[in-house]
């Protein structure tokens, strides 16, 4: 940025205002980025109702968001992974129809807009979790409530154990967040409730879409 | 690091454009990663597992399916059945009702003044209340659409709004678990 003029003055731009500023800049996308936007699978379309709320300003919750949906197998030939259906919509953001999309990103059309007799699935940081367990990375649902109950069970003062969930009525503090799909079948939301109960969860969080959008 | 020399003194200038660059590179980064948070909200219920009620045939019903019957105390149970008629998904008959008084079949607009008396007569504590309850089971078709169902969650949760109470232990149970109605 700096320059001489053969026989001129030595021109030098101040750049410490510019620096500063873009520091400030820094300083507040940090501070608004926010990593738990990852955890959300952001295809699902929650159902709107009247009564829901925002969560409460500095609520000290503990959440464990759980991304319910139903899955099928994906129908591009000669691929064996799970497919969610996916909302097409054009630049205006209108709904212009639905797709099939697999772990291995291949996409199918899919005309009928629901999956009817899926899986029960689970997304979690972008990996499908099923009623059965695939391999180390993709427990089963079972297995990864039982995984994220054993943590929570040990974070609490004092510890819980099994058996204070099974024999002695005591509760988890933390709180499920169920973000099901509205066209999502009541019976996959109500395995993955039940499962959460028999795990000692009681709070749940039911994840609505803001009314009036 | 420039170094400029006047009338003897030594003026030292520290040569920002590197951090600049930097920080640019920072700031390209945060701007480009950026993606505010959907506006979400939701409903906190506590749902607890849904306690088994004895029919009227004496059948224990609920999720304590290993008790046996003798063993299980009354709970009165308000009960709203959802029916996916069509098998689309939608809500295609709705009853309400203590199973073992009697479920009403009623149209779905007439669901919200219905749980309003019942939710109003559950304050009433005399023993003789025929209506009082202690929990409330949403039993749905497990075809149902989420969707339909969280409609009738938002009538129930009206309901104990202004009371500034939660509701009164909310249970999900799919349809075909109960068989005393």
């Amino acid at each position: 940025m700096s320059g001489s003029v053969p026989g001129g003055a030595k021109a030098e731009p101040n750049l410490t205002p510019i620096l500063d500023m873009v520091f400030q800049l820094i300083t507040f996308f940090m501070l608004v980025i926010n990593f738990k936007a990852a955890e959300l699978d952001t295809s699902l379309m929650l159902p709107v109702i009247g009564s829901a709320k925002p969560l409460p300003e500095g609520a000290k919750i503990k959440l464990l968001v759980l991304n319910v949906q139903v899955v099928t197998k994906c129908p591009h030939p000669g691929c064996d992974a799970y497919a969610t259906l996916q909302r097409k919509k054009d630049d205006s953001g209108k709904l212009v129809g639905y797709q099939l999309k697999c772990e291995r990103g291949h996409l199918t059309d899919f005309p009928q807009g629901a999956i009817t007799n899926g899986k029960t699935a689970l997304t979690i940081y972008g990996r499908l979790l099923t009623k059965e367990s695939r391999d180390r990375d993709h427990p089963s649902i079972t297995g990864y409530l039982a995984q994220e109950a054993e943590v929570s069970m040990r974070a609490m003062v004092p510890p819980l154990t099994r058996d204070d969930i099974e024999n002695k009525g005591k509760e988890m503090d933390d709180t499920i967040v169920i973000r099901a799909d509205s066209t999502c079948p009541f019976g996959a939301v109500n395995y993955i409730i039940t499962e959460c109960q028999k795990q000692g969860y009681r709070k749940f969080a039911l994840k609505t879409g803001q009314p009036g959008k | 690091m420039s170094k400029k020399k006047a009338k003897g003194d030594e003026e030292v200038t520290l040569n920002v454009t590197a951090m600049l660059d930097m920080a640019f590179q920072l700031l390209a980064f945060f701007i480009l990663t950026f993606r505010p948070p959907p506006a979400e909200y939701q409903i906190f219920l506590k749902l607890p597992p849904a306690q088994a009620v004895l029919g009227a045939g004496g059948q224990a019903a609920g999720n304590d399916e290993n008790k046996d019957p003798k063993d299980i105390k009354p709970v009165k149970t308000l009960t709203v059945s959802l029916l996916d008629k069509n098998g689309d998904g939608s809500l295609g008959e709705v009853a309400i009702g203590i199973p073992s008084i009697g479920m009403k079949t009623i149209p779905y607009n007439e669901l919200g003044d219905r749980l309003h008396d019942y939710f109003r007569s559950k304050d009433d504590d005399s023993k003789e209340n025929p209506d009082s309850f202690d929990q409330l089971i949403v039993q749905v078709s497990p075809t149902m659409h989420w969707e339909e169902v969280m409609k009738v969650v938002d009538l129930c949760t009206k309901q104990s709004a202004g009371k500034g109470d939660k509701l009164p232990g909310l249970s999900f149970l799919p349809l075909g678990e109960r068989t005393e109605e």
